[in-house]
């Protein structure tokens, strides 16, 4: 049995932005996101009746959301999986907007560019990444969503931290040095 | 459960402010409710399968094809038995007949008084 429609749309707007950024910062692709967040709602308009209590919703949203958001980035494989040592500075430096930094500011900047060095990040570190500093998780939390040791879990969130934060200071390194370029060539 | 809180570095910090949750589209509830009302959409969906559910499908169809060998090859062994069973007793009909046959032609041949060798 579904969900009623009036209940069901109540679901929707209160777990839409959850799902929908869950399944953007994993794949990356706004319209894949769009796609998976709708599968999501679907399939929990189909297992509505196994799924009533708001916060087992709210915790197989997110599961369901990551589930499907790796399956996508998956199929789509578009962007193929780069192994974590394999990240190349020139090809990150290559990446980054330095322009579009500049009119935002350097605070917004570094925002703009953690959001996306996340995408070069590998899956399973991506979606730690993700359920941690997005959704505000705690890693034991993560750890019963994954169904992984919460070692790993916290082993995952080292490395991508650590990966983060190499690659933020190469961009933001760049980023100084273009705006200082600039500031001292003649109008 | 026992949560660690730990405190969050200043680059944590930027982080979780770089992946503040960004709003669903415009009209994406209306479109998913207009997906759920179409039983077509769905059921392409329901063809679709999970990860998960492609993987115990996708066992469940190597077990089955595994018993039906199994099963396949148990019974050609038992065709064979029985065929092995039907052929040893046509063959020791044949001795029995044989024999009889020639114990026959012996008691005929001594009551004629000819005697064979050996």
């Amino acid at each position: 049995m579904a969900i009623a429609n009036d209940e069901f749309r109540r679901l929707i707007e209160t777990h839409q932005r959850m799902v929908f950024s869950i399944a953007l910062r994993v794949t990356g692709d706004y319209a894949t996101a769009e796609e998976v967040a709708q599968d999501v709602f679907l399939a929990l308009h189909r297992n509505g009746e196994r799924v009533v209590v708001e916060d087992h919703i709210r915790f197989w949203l997110r599961r369901v959301a990551v589930h499907r958001a790796t399956d996508a980035l998956r199929r789509r494989a578009t962007r193929p999986e780069a192994a974590a040592e394999e990240w190349s500075d020139a090809h990150e430096a290559q990446q980054f907007d330095g322009a579009a930094a500049s009119r935002l500011g350097i605070g917004i900047a570094i925002e703009a560019r953690l959001d996306e060095l996340l995408q070069g990040l590998p899956e399973t570190l991506r979606v730690a990444v993700v359920l941690r500093y997005q959704e505000e998780m705690q890693p034991e939390e993560i750890a019963v969503l994954l169904s992984q040791p919460v070692a790993t879990v916290k082993s995952h969130l080292q490395r991508a931290l650590k990966l983060l934060r190499r690659k933020a200071a190469v961009t933001m390194k760049e980023y100084v040095r273009e705006s200082v370029q600039r500031a001292v060539e003649p109008i | 459960m026992n949560q660690s809180k730990e405190p969050l570095s200043r680059f944590e910090e930027e982080l979780m402010r770089a992946l503040r949750p960004v709003d669903a589209p415009e009209g994406f509830a209306d479109r998913v409710l207009e997906r759920a009302a179409q039983p077509e959409a769905r059921r392409a969906k329901v063809l679709a399968m999970p990860r998960r559910v492609r993987v115990w499908a996708g066992g469940a169809i190597a077990a089955t094809v595994l018993a039906g060998v199994f099963v396949t090859h148990e019974v050609r062994l038992r065709n064979q038995r029985l065929e092995a069973e039907r052929v040893q007793q046509q063959f020791e009909a044949a001795i029995r007949i044989t024999g009889d046959t020639l114990d026959d032609v012996r008691r005929q041949l001594q009551q004629a008084g000819v005697t064979l060798g050996n």
